[in-house]
């Protein structure tokens, strides 16, 4: 059996949660096996469904994710997926240990996984702000399978958002988890960099 | 909830935790890892190292490898946002040459060599809306970034706050404000007009107490004065003691035609806003004729700036009628609304 780690990564409220119960449905999951690991390292296994994980994962709360939450999706009889989604990165040091905790989780899977999908939340993006962290983010195309996306694409001012993106990074997938739009693509692009 | 994050490097609140030397590539990641984990890197600049494969150096301490590539990476972030103001070329070669200076003191200190002694006063001279209070601020982030001030920020007055109505009003409030700048930046804007009504004047009451300020906070504030070229060189002449204290000139020149289009591209692009290539082009007419004939915010930012907001208010009146908005509409703005911002008068 081979497992591929995929890892969500960007800022904290990119949409990186959604995104990865969104994709593992779109995958063909209706029951989720999730171990979730927690900045004091303590791992835990569970089941649910959509409607559960999505109550237990997702929030607009910022950093919600404080921790690692790896999703294992069954890709063929020999190759399951797993996605994991992760503590949104800061472009400054957090004050709070637990955080600090999580990002260098989530550095840690950064440096042992197969590929990377960098989400870019395009409403964050309609003020034309610079982030130092997303810079940084998409310079591991250069080490690491990639793939940017950018999230919350229904959004009204998302075109504005995907203009600004595109100045960071190269052809990032516009997706959202409302509409669905762009999954179809995200997924062709993984089998595509993991083949 | 929202959560307030420490921006850059906590420099005075460093562990000290001795790590071994990375001699291969997964030591040097664990160390990244735990330097983000431990609050002495962000996680931005763990990735730039994990990706310039920067090597953490041998026999030395986390706080002297974190505290170097921090600090690096703030000045820069500060030394970037001056080099994206649109013109003003001149005094980003002079502010880098500050700070290029004060390192290089510091490590001539470090060596134990003879340094100069560090006078940051300035004079900013230039016309209204040519970029002395950003170029300012910028001065005190980066001032606090290469910890010259502990806070870096700045006080912005004029005459009217300064100057009081009856004897000794006016060097209390000079104080107070001075109070308020320490750690960071006292700005006087038109600061010739301290010394405008000659000796009797309560401006002059202010000048000496900001001068005997200079000498008692040496170290805790620096003083900017700014104003009009011809009207700060007649101020320093008139107070020959101030040019010795304030060592660092700037002149700000007016900005370009092309200059203050790109401001106006900024500006409208920050607001959402668009303009067609025939209206910008009606634009810089209007900018260049304004400089032309001699408008009193020809050449600075200023004018742009009126010009494109009073263009968005008829851009809206324009609309206001129409039944129907299409997202095209409400972005652009076209020639007439430029013409008739023009016509306003201002």
């Amino acid at each position: 059996m081979v497992i591929k780690s995929i890892i969500l990564t960007g800022q904290t409220n990119s949409g990186k949660s959604s995104l990865t119960l969104t994709l593992a449905r779109f995958l063909g999951t209706n029951k989720f096996q999730v171990e979730t690991q927690t900045s004091d390292k303590k791992k835990k296994h569970l089941k649910c469904n959509f409607t559960t994980a999505q109550q237990r994962f997702v929030s607009s709360q910022q950093y919600f994710t404080r921790g690692i939450n790896c999703f294992l999706i069954d890709i063929s009889k020999s190759l399951k997926w797993k996605l994991i989604d992760t503590t949104g990165l800061s472009n400054v040091i957090a004050p709070c240990e637990d955080l600090r905790i999580g990002m260098a989780m989530t550095i840690e899977k950064l440096q042992n996984c197969d590929c990377i999908i960098h989400v870019l939340d395009t409403v964050q993006y309609t003020d034309g702000s610079y982030y130092e962290i997303d810079d940084a983010l998409a310079g591991l195309h250069t080490k690491i399978s990639y793939i940017p996306v950018a999230s919350k694409i229904d959004n009204v001012k998302a075109n504005i958002g995907l203009i600004n993106i595109k100045k960071v990074v190269e052809e990032p997938i516009p997706c959202s988890t409302i509409t669905g739009e762009g999954i179809v693509n995200l997924r062709q692009e993984l089998l595509k960099k993991l083949k | 909830m929202e959560i307030n994050l420490r921006y850059g490097f906590n420099k005075y609140s460093l562990r000290k935790k001795n790590i071994n030397a990375a001699s291969d590539t997964a030591a040097h990641n664990t160390d990244l890892i735990n330097l983000v984990e431990t609050g002495e890197i962000s996680p931005s600049r763990a990735l730039q190292l994990w990706i310039d494969k920067e090597k953490i150096p041998v026999n030395n301490n986390a706080k002297d490898v974190s505290e170097s590539v921090q600090l690096q990476s703030s000045i820069d972030t500060v030394l970037k946002e001056l080099d994206e103001l649109i013109g003003l070329d001149t005094i980003k070669v002079l502010v880098k040459e500050l700070q290029a200076f004060i390192t290089i003191q510091r490590h001539r200190t470090k060596q134990q060599l003879l340094t100069q002694p560090l006078v940051l006063h300035m004079i900013f001279k230039g016309n209204p809306g040519t970029g002395k209070t950003t170029v300012a601020r910028v001065i005190g982030k980066l001032l606090n970034e290469l910890e010259v001030l502990p806070k870096g920020h700045m006080i912005e007055v004029e005459r009217a706050d300064l100057v009081g109505e009856y004897i000794g009003h006016t060097a209390q409030r000079t104080r107070e404000h001075v109070k308020k700048a320490l750690g960071g930046i006292l700005f006087i804007d038109e600061a010739y007009s301290l010394a405008r009504g000659g000796e009797k004047d309560f401006g002059k009451e202010a000048i000496d107490v900001l001068v005997k300020a200079m000498e008692d906070h040496k170290d805790d504030f620096i003083l900017i004065l700014a104003g009009y070229k011809d009207e700060m060189e007649w101020f320093l002449l008139t107070n020959p003691g101030l040019r010795s204290r304030l060592p660092i000139h700037m002149e700000f020149p007016d900005y370009t035609v092309e200059e203050l289009l790109s401001i106006a591209d900024l500006m409208l692009e920050l607001r959402q806003y668009t303009m067609s290539d025939s209206a910008r082009e009606e634009l810089k007419r209007i900018i260049t004729k304004q400089c032309l004939l001699g408008h009193q915010h020809g050449g600075n930012a200023r004018l742009v700036r009126n010009v494109i907001e009073k263009a968005i208010r008829r851009q809206a009146v324009r609309l206001i009628k129409k039944d129907e908005l299409s997202r095209e509409d409400l972005l652009n703005i076209r020639i007439d609304d430029l013409l008739e911002a023009v016509e306003d008068g201002d």
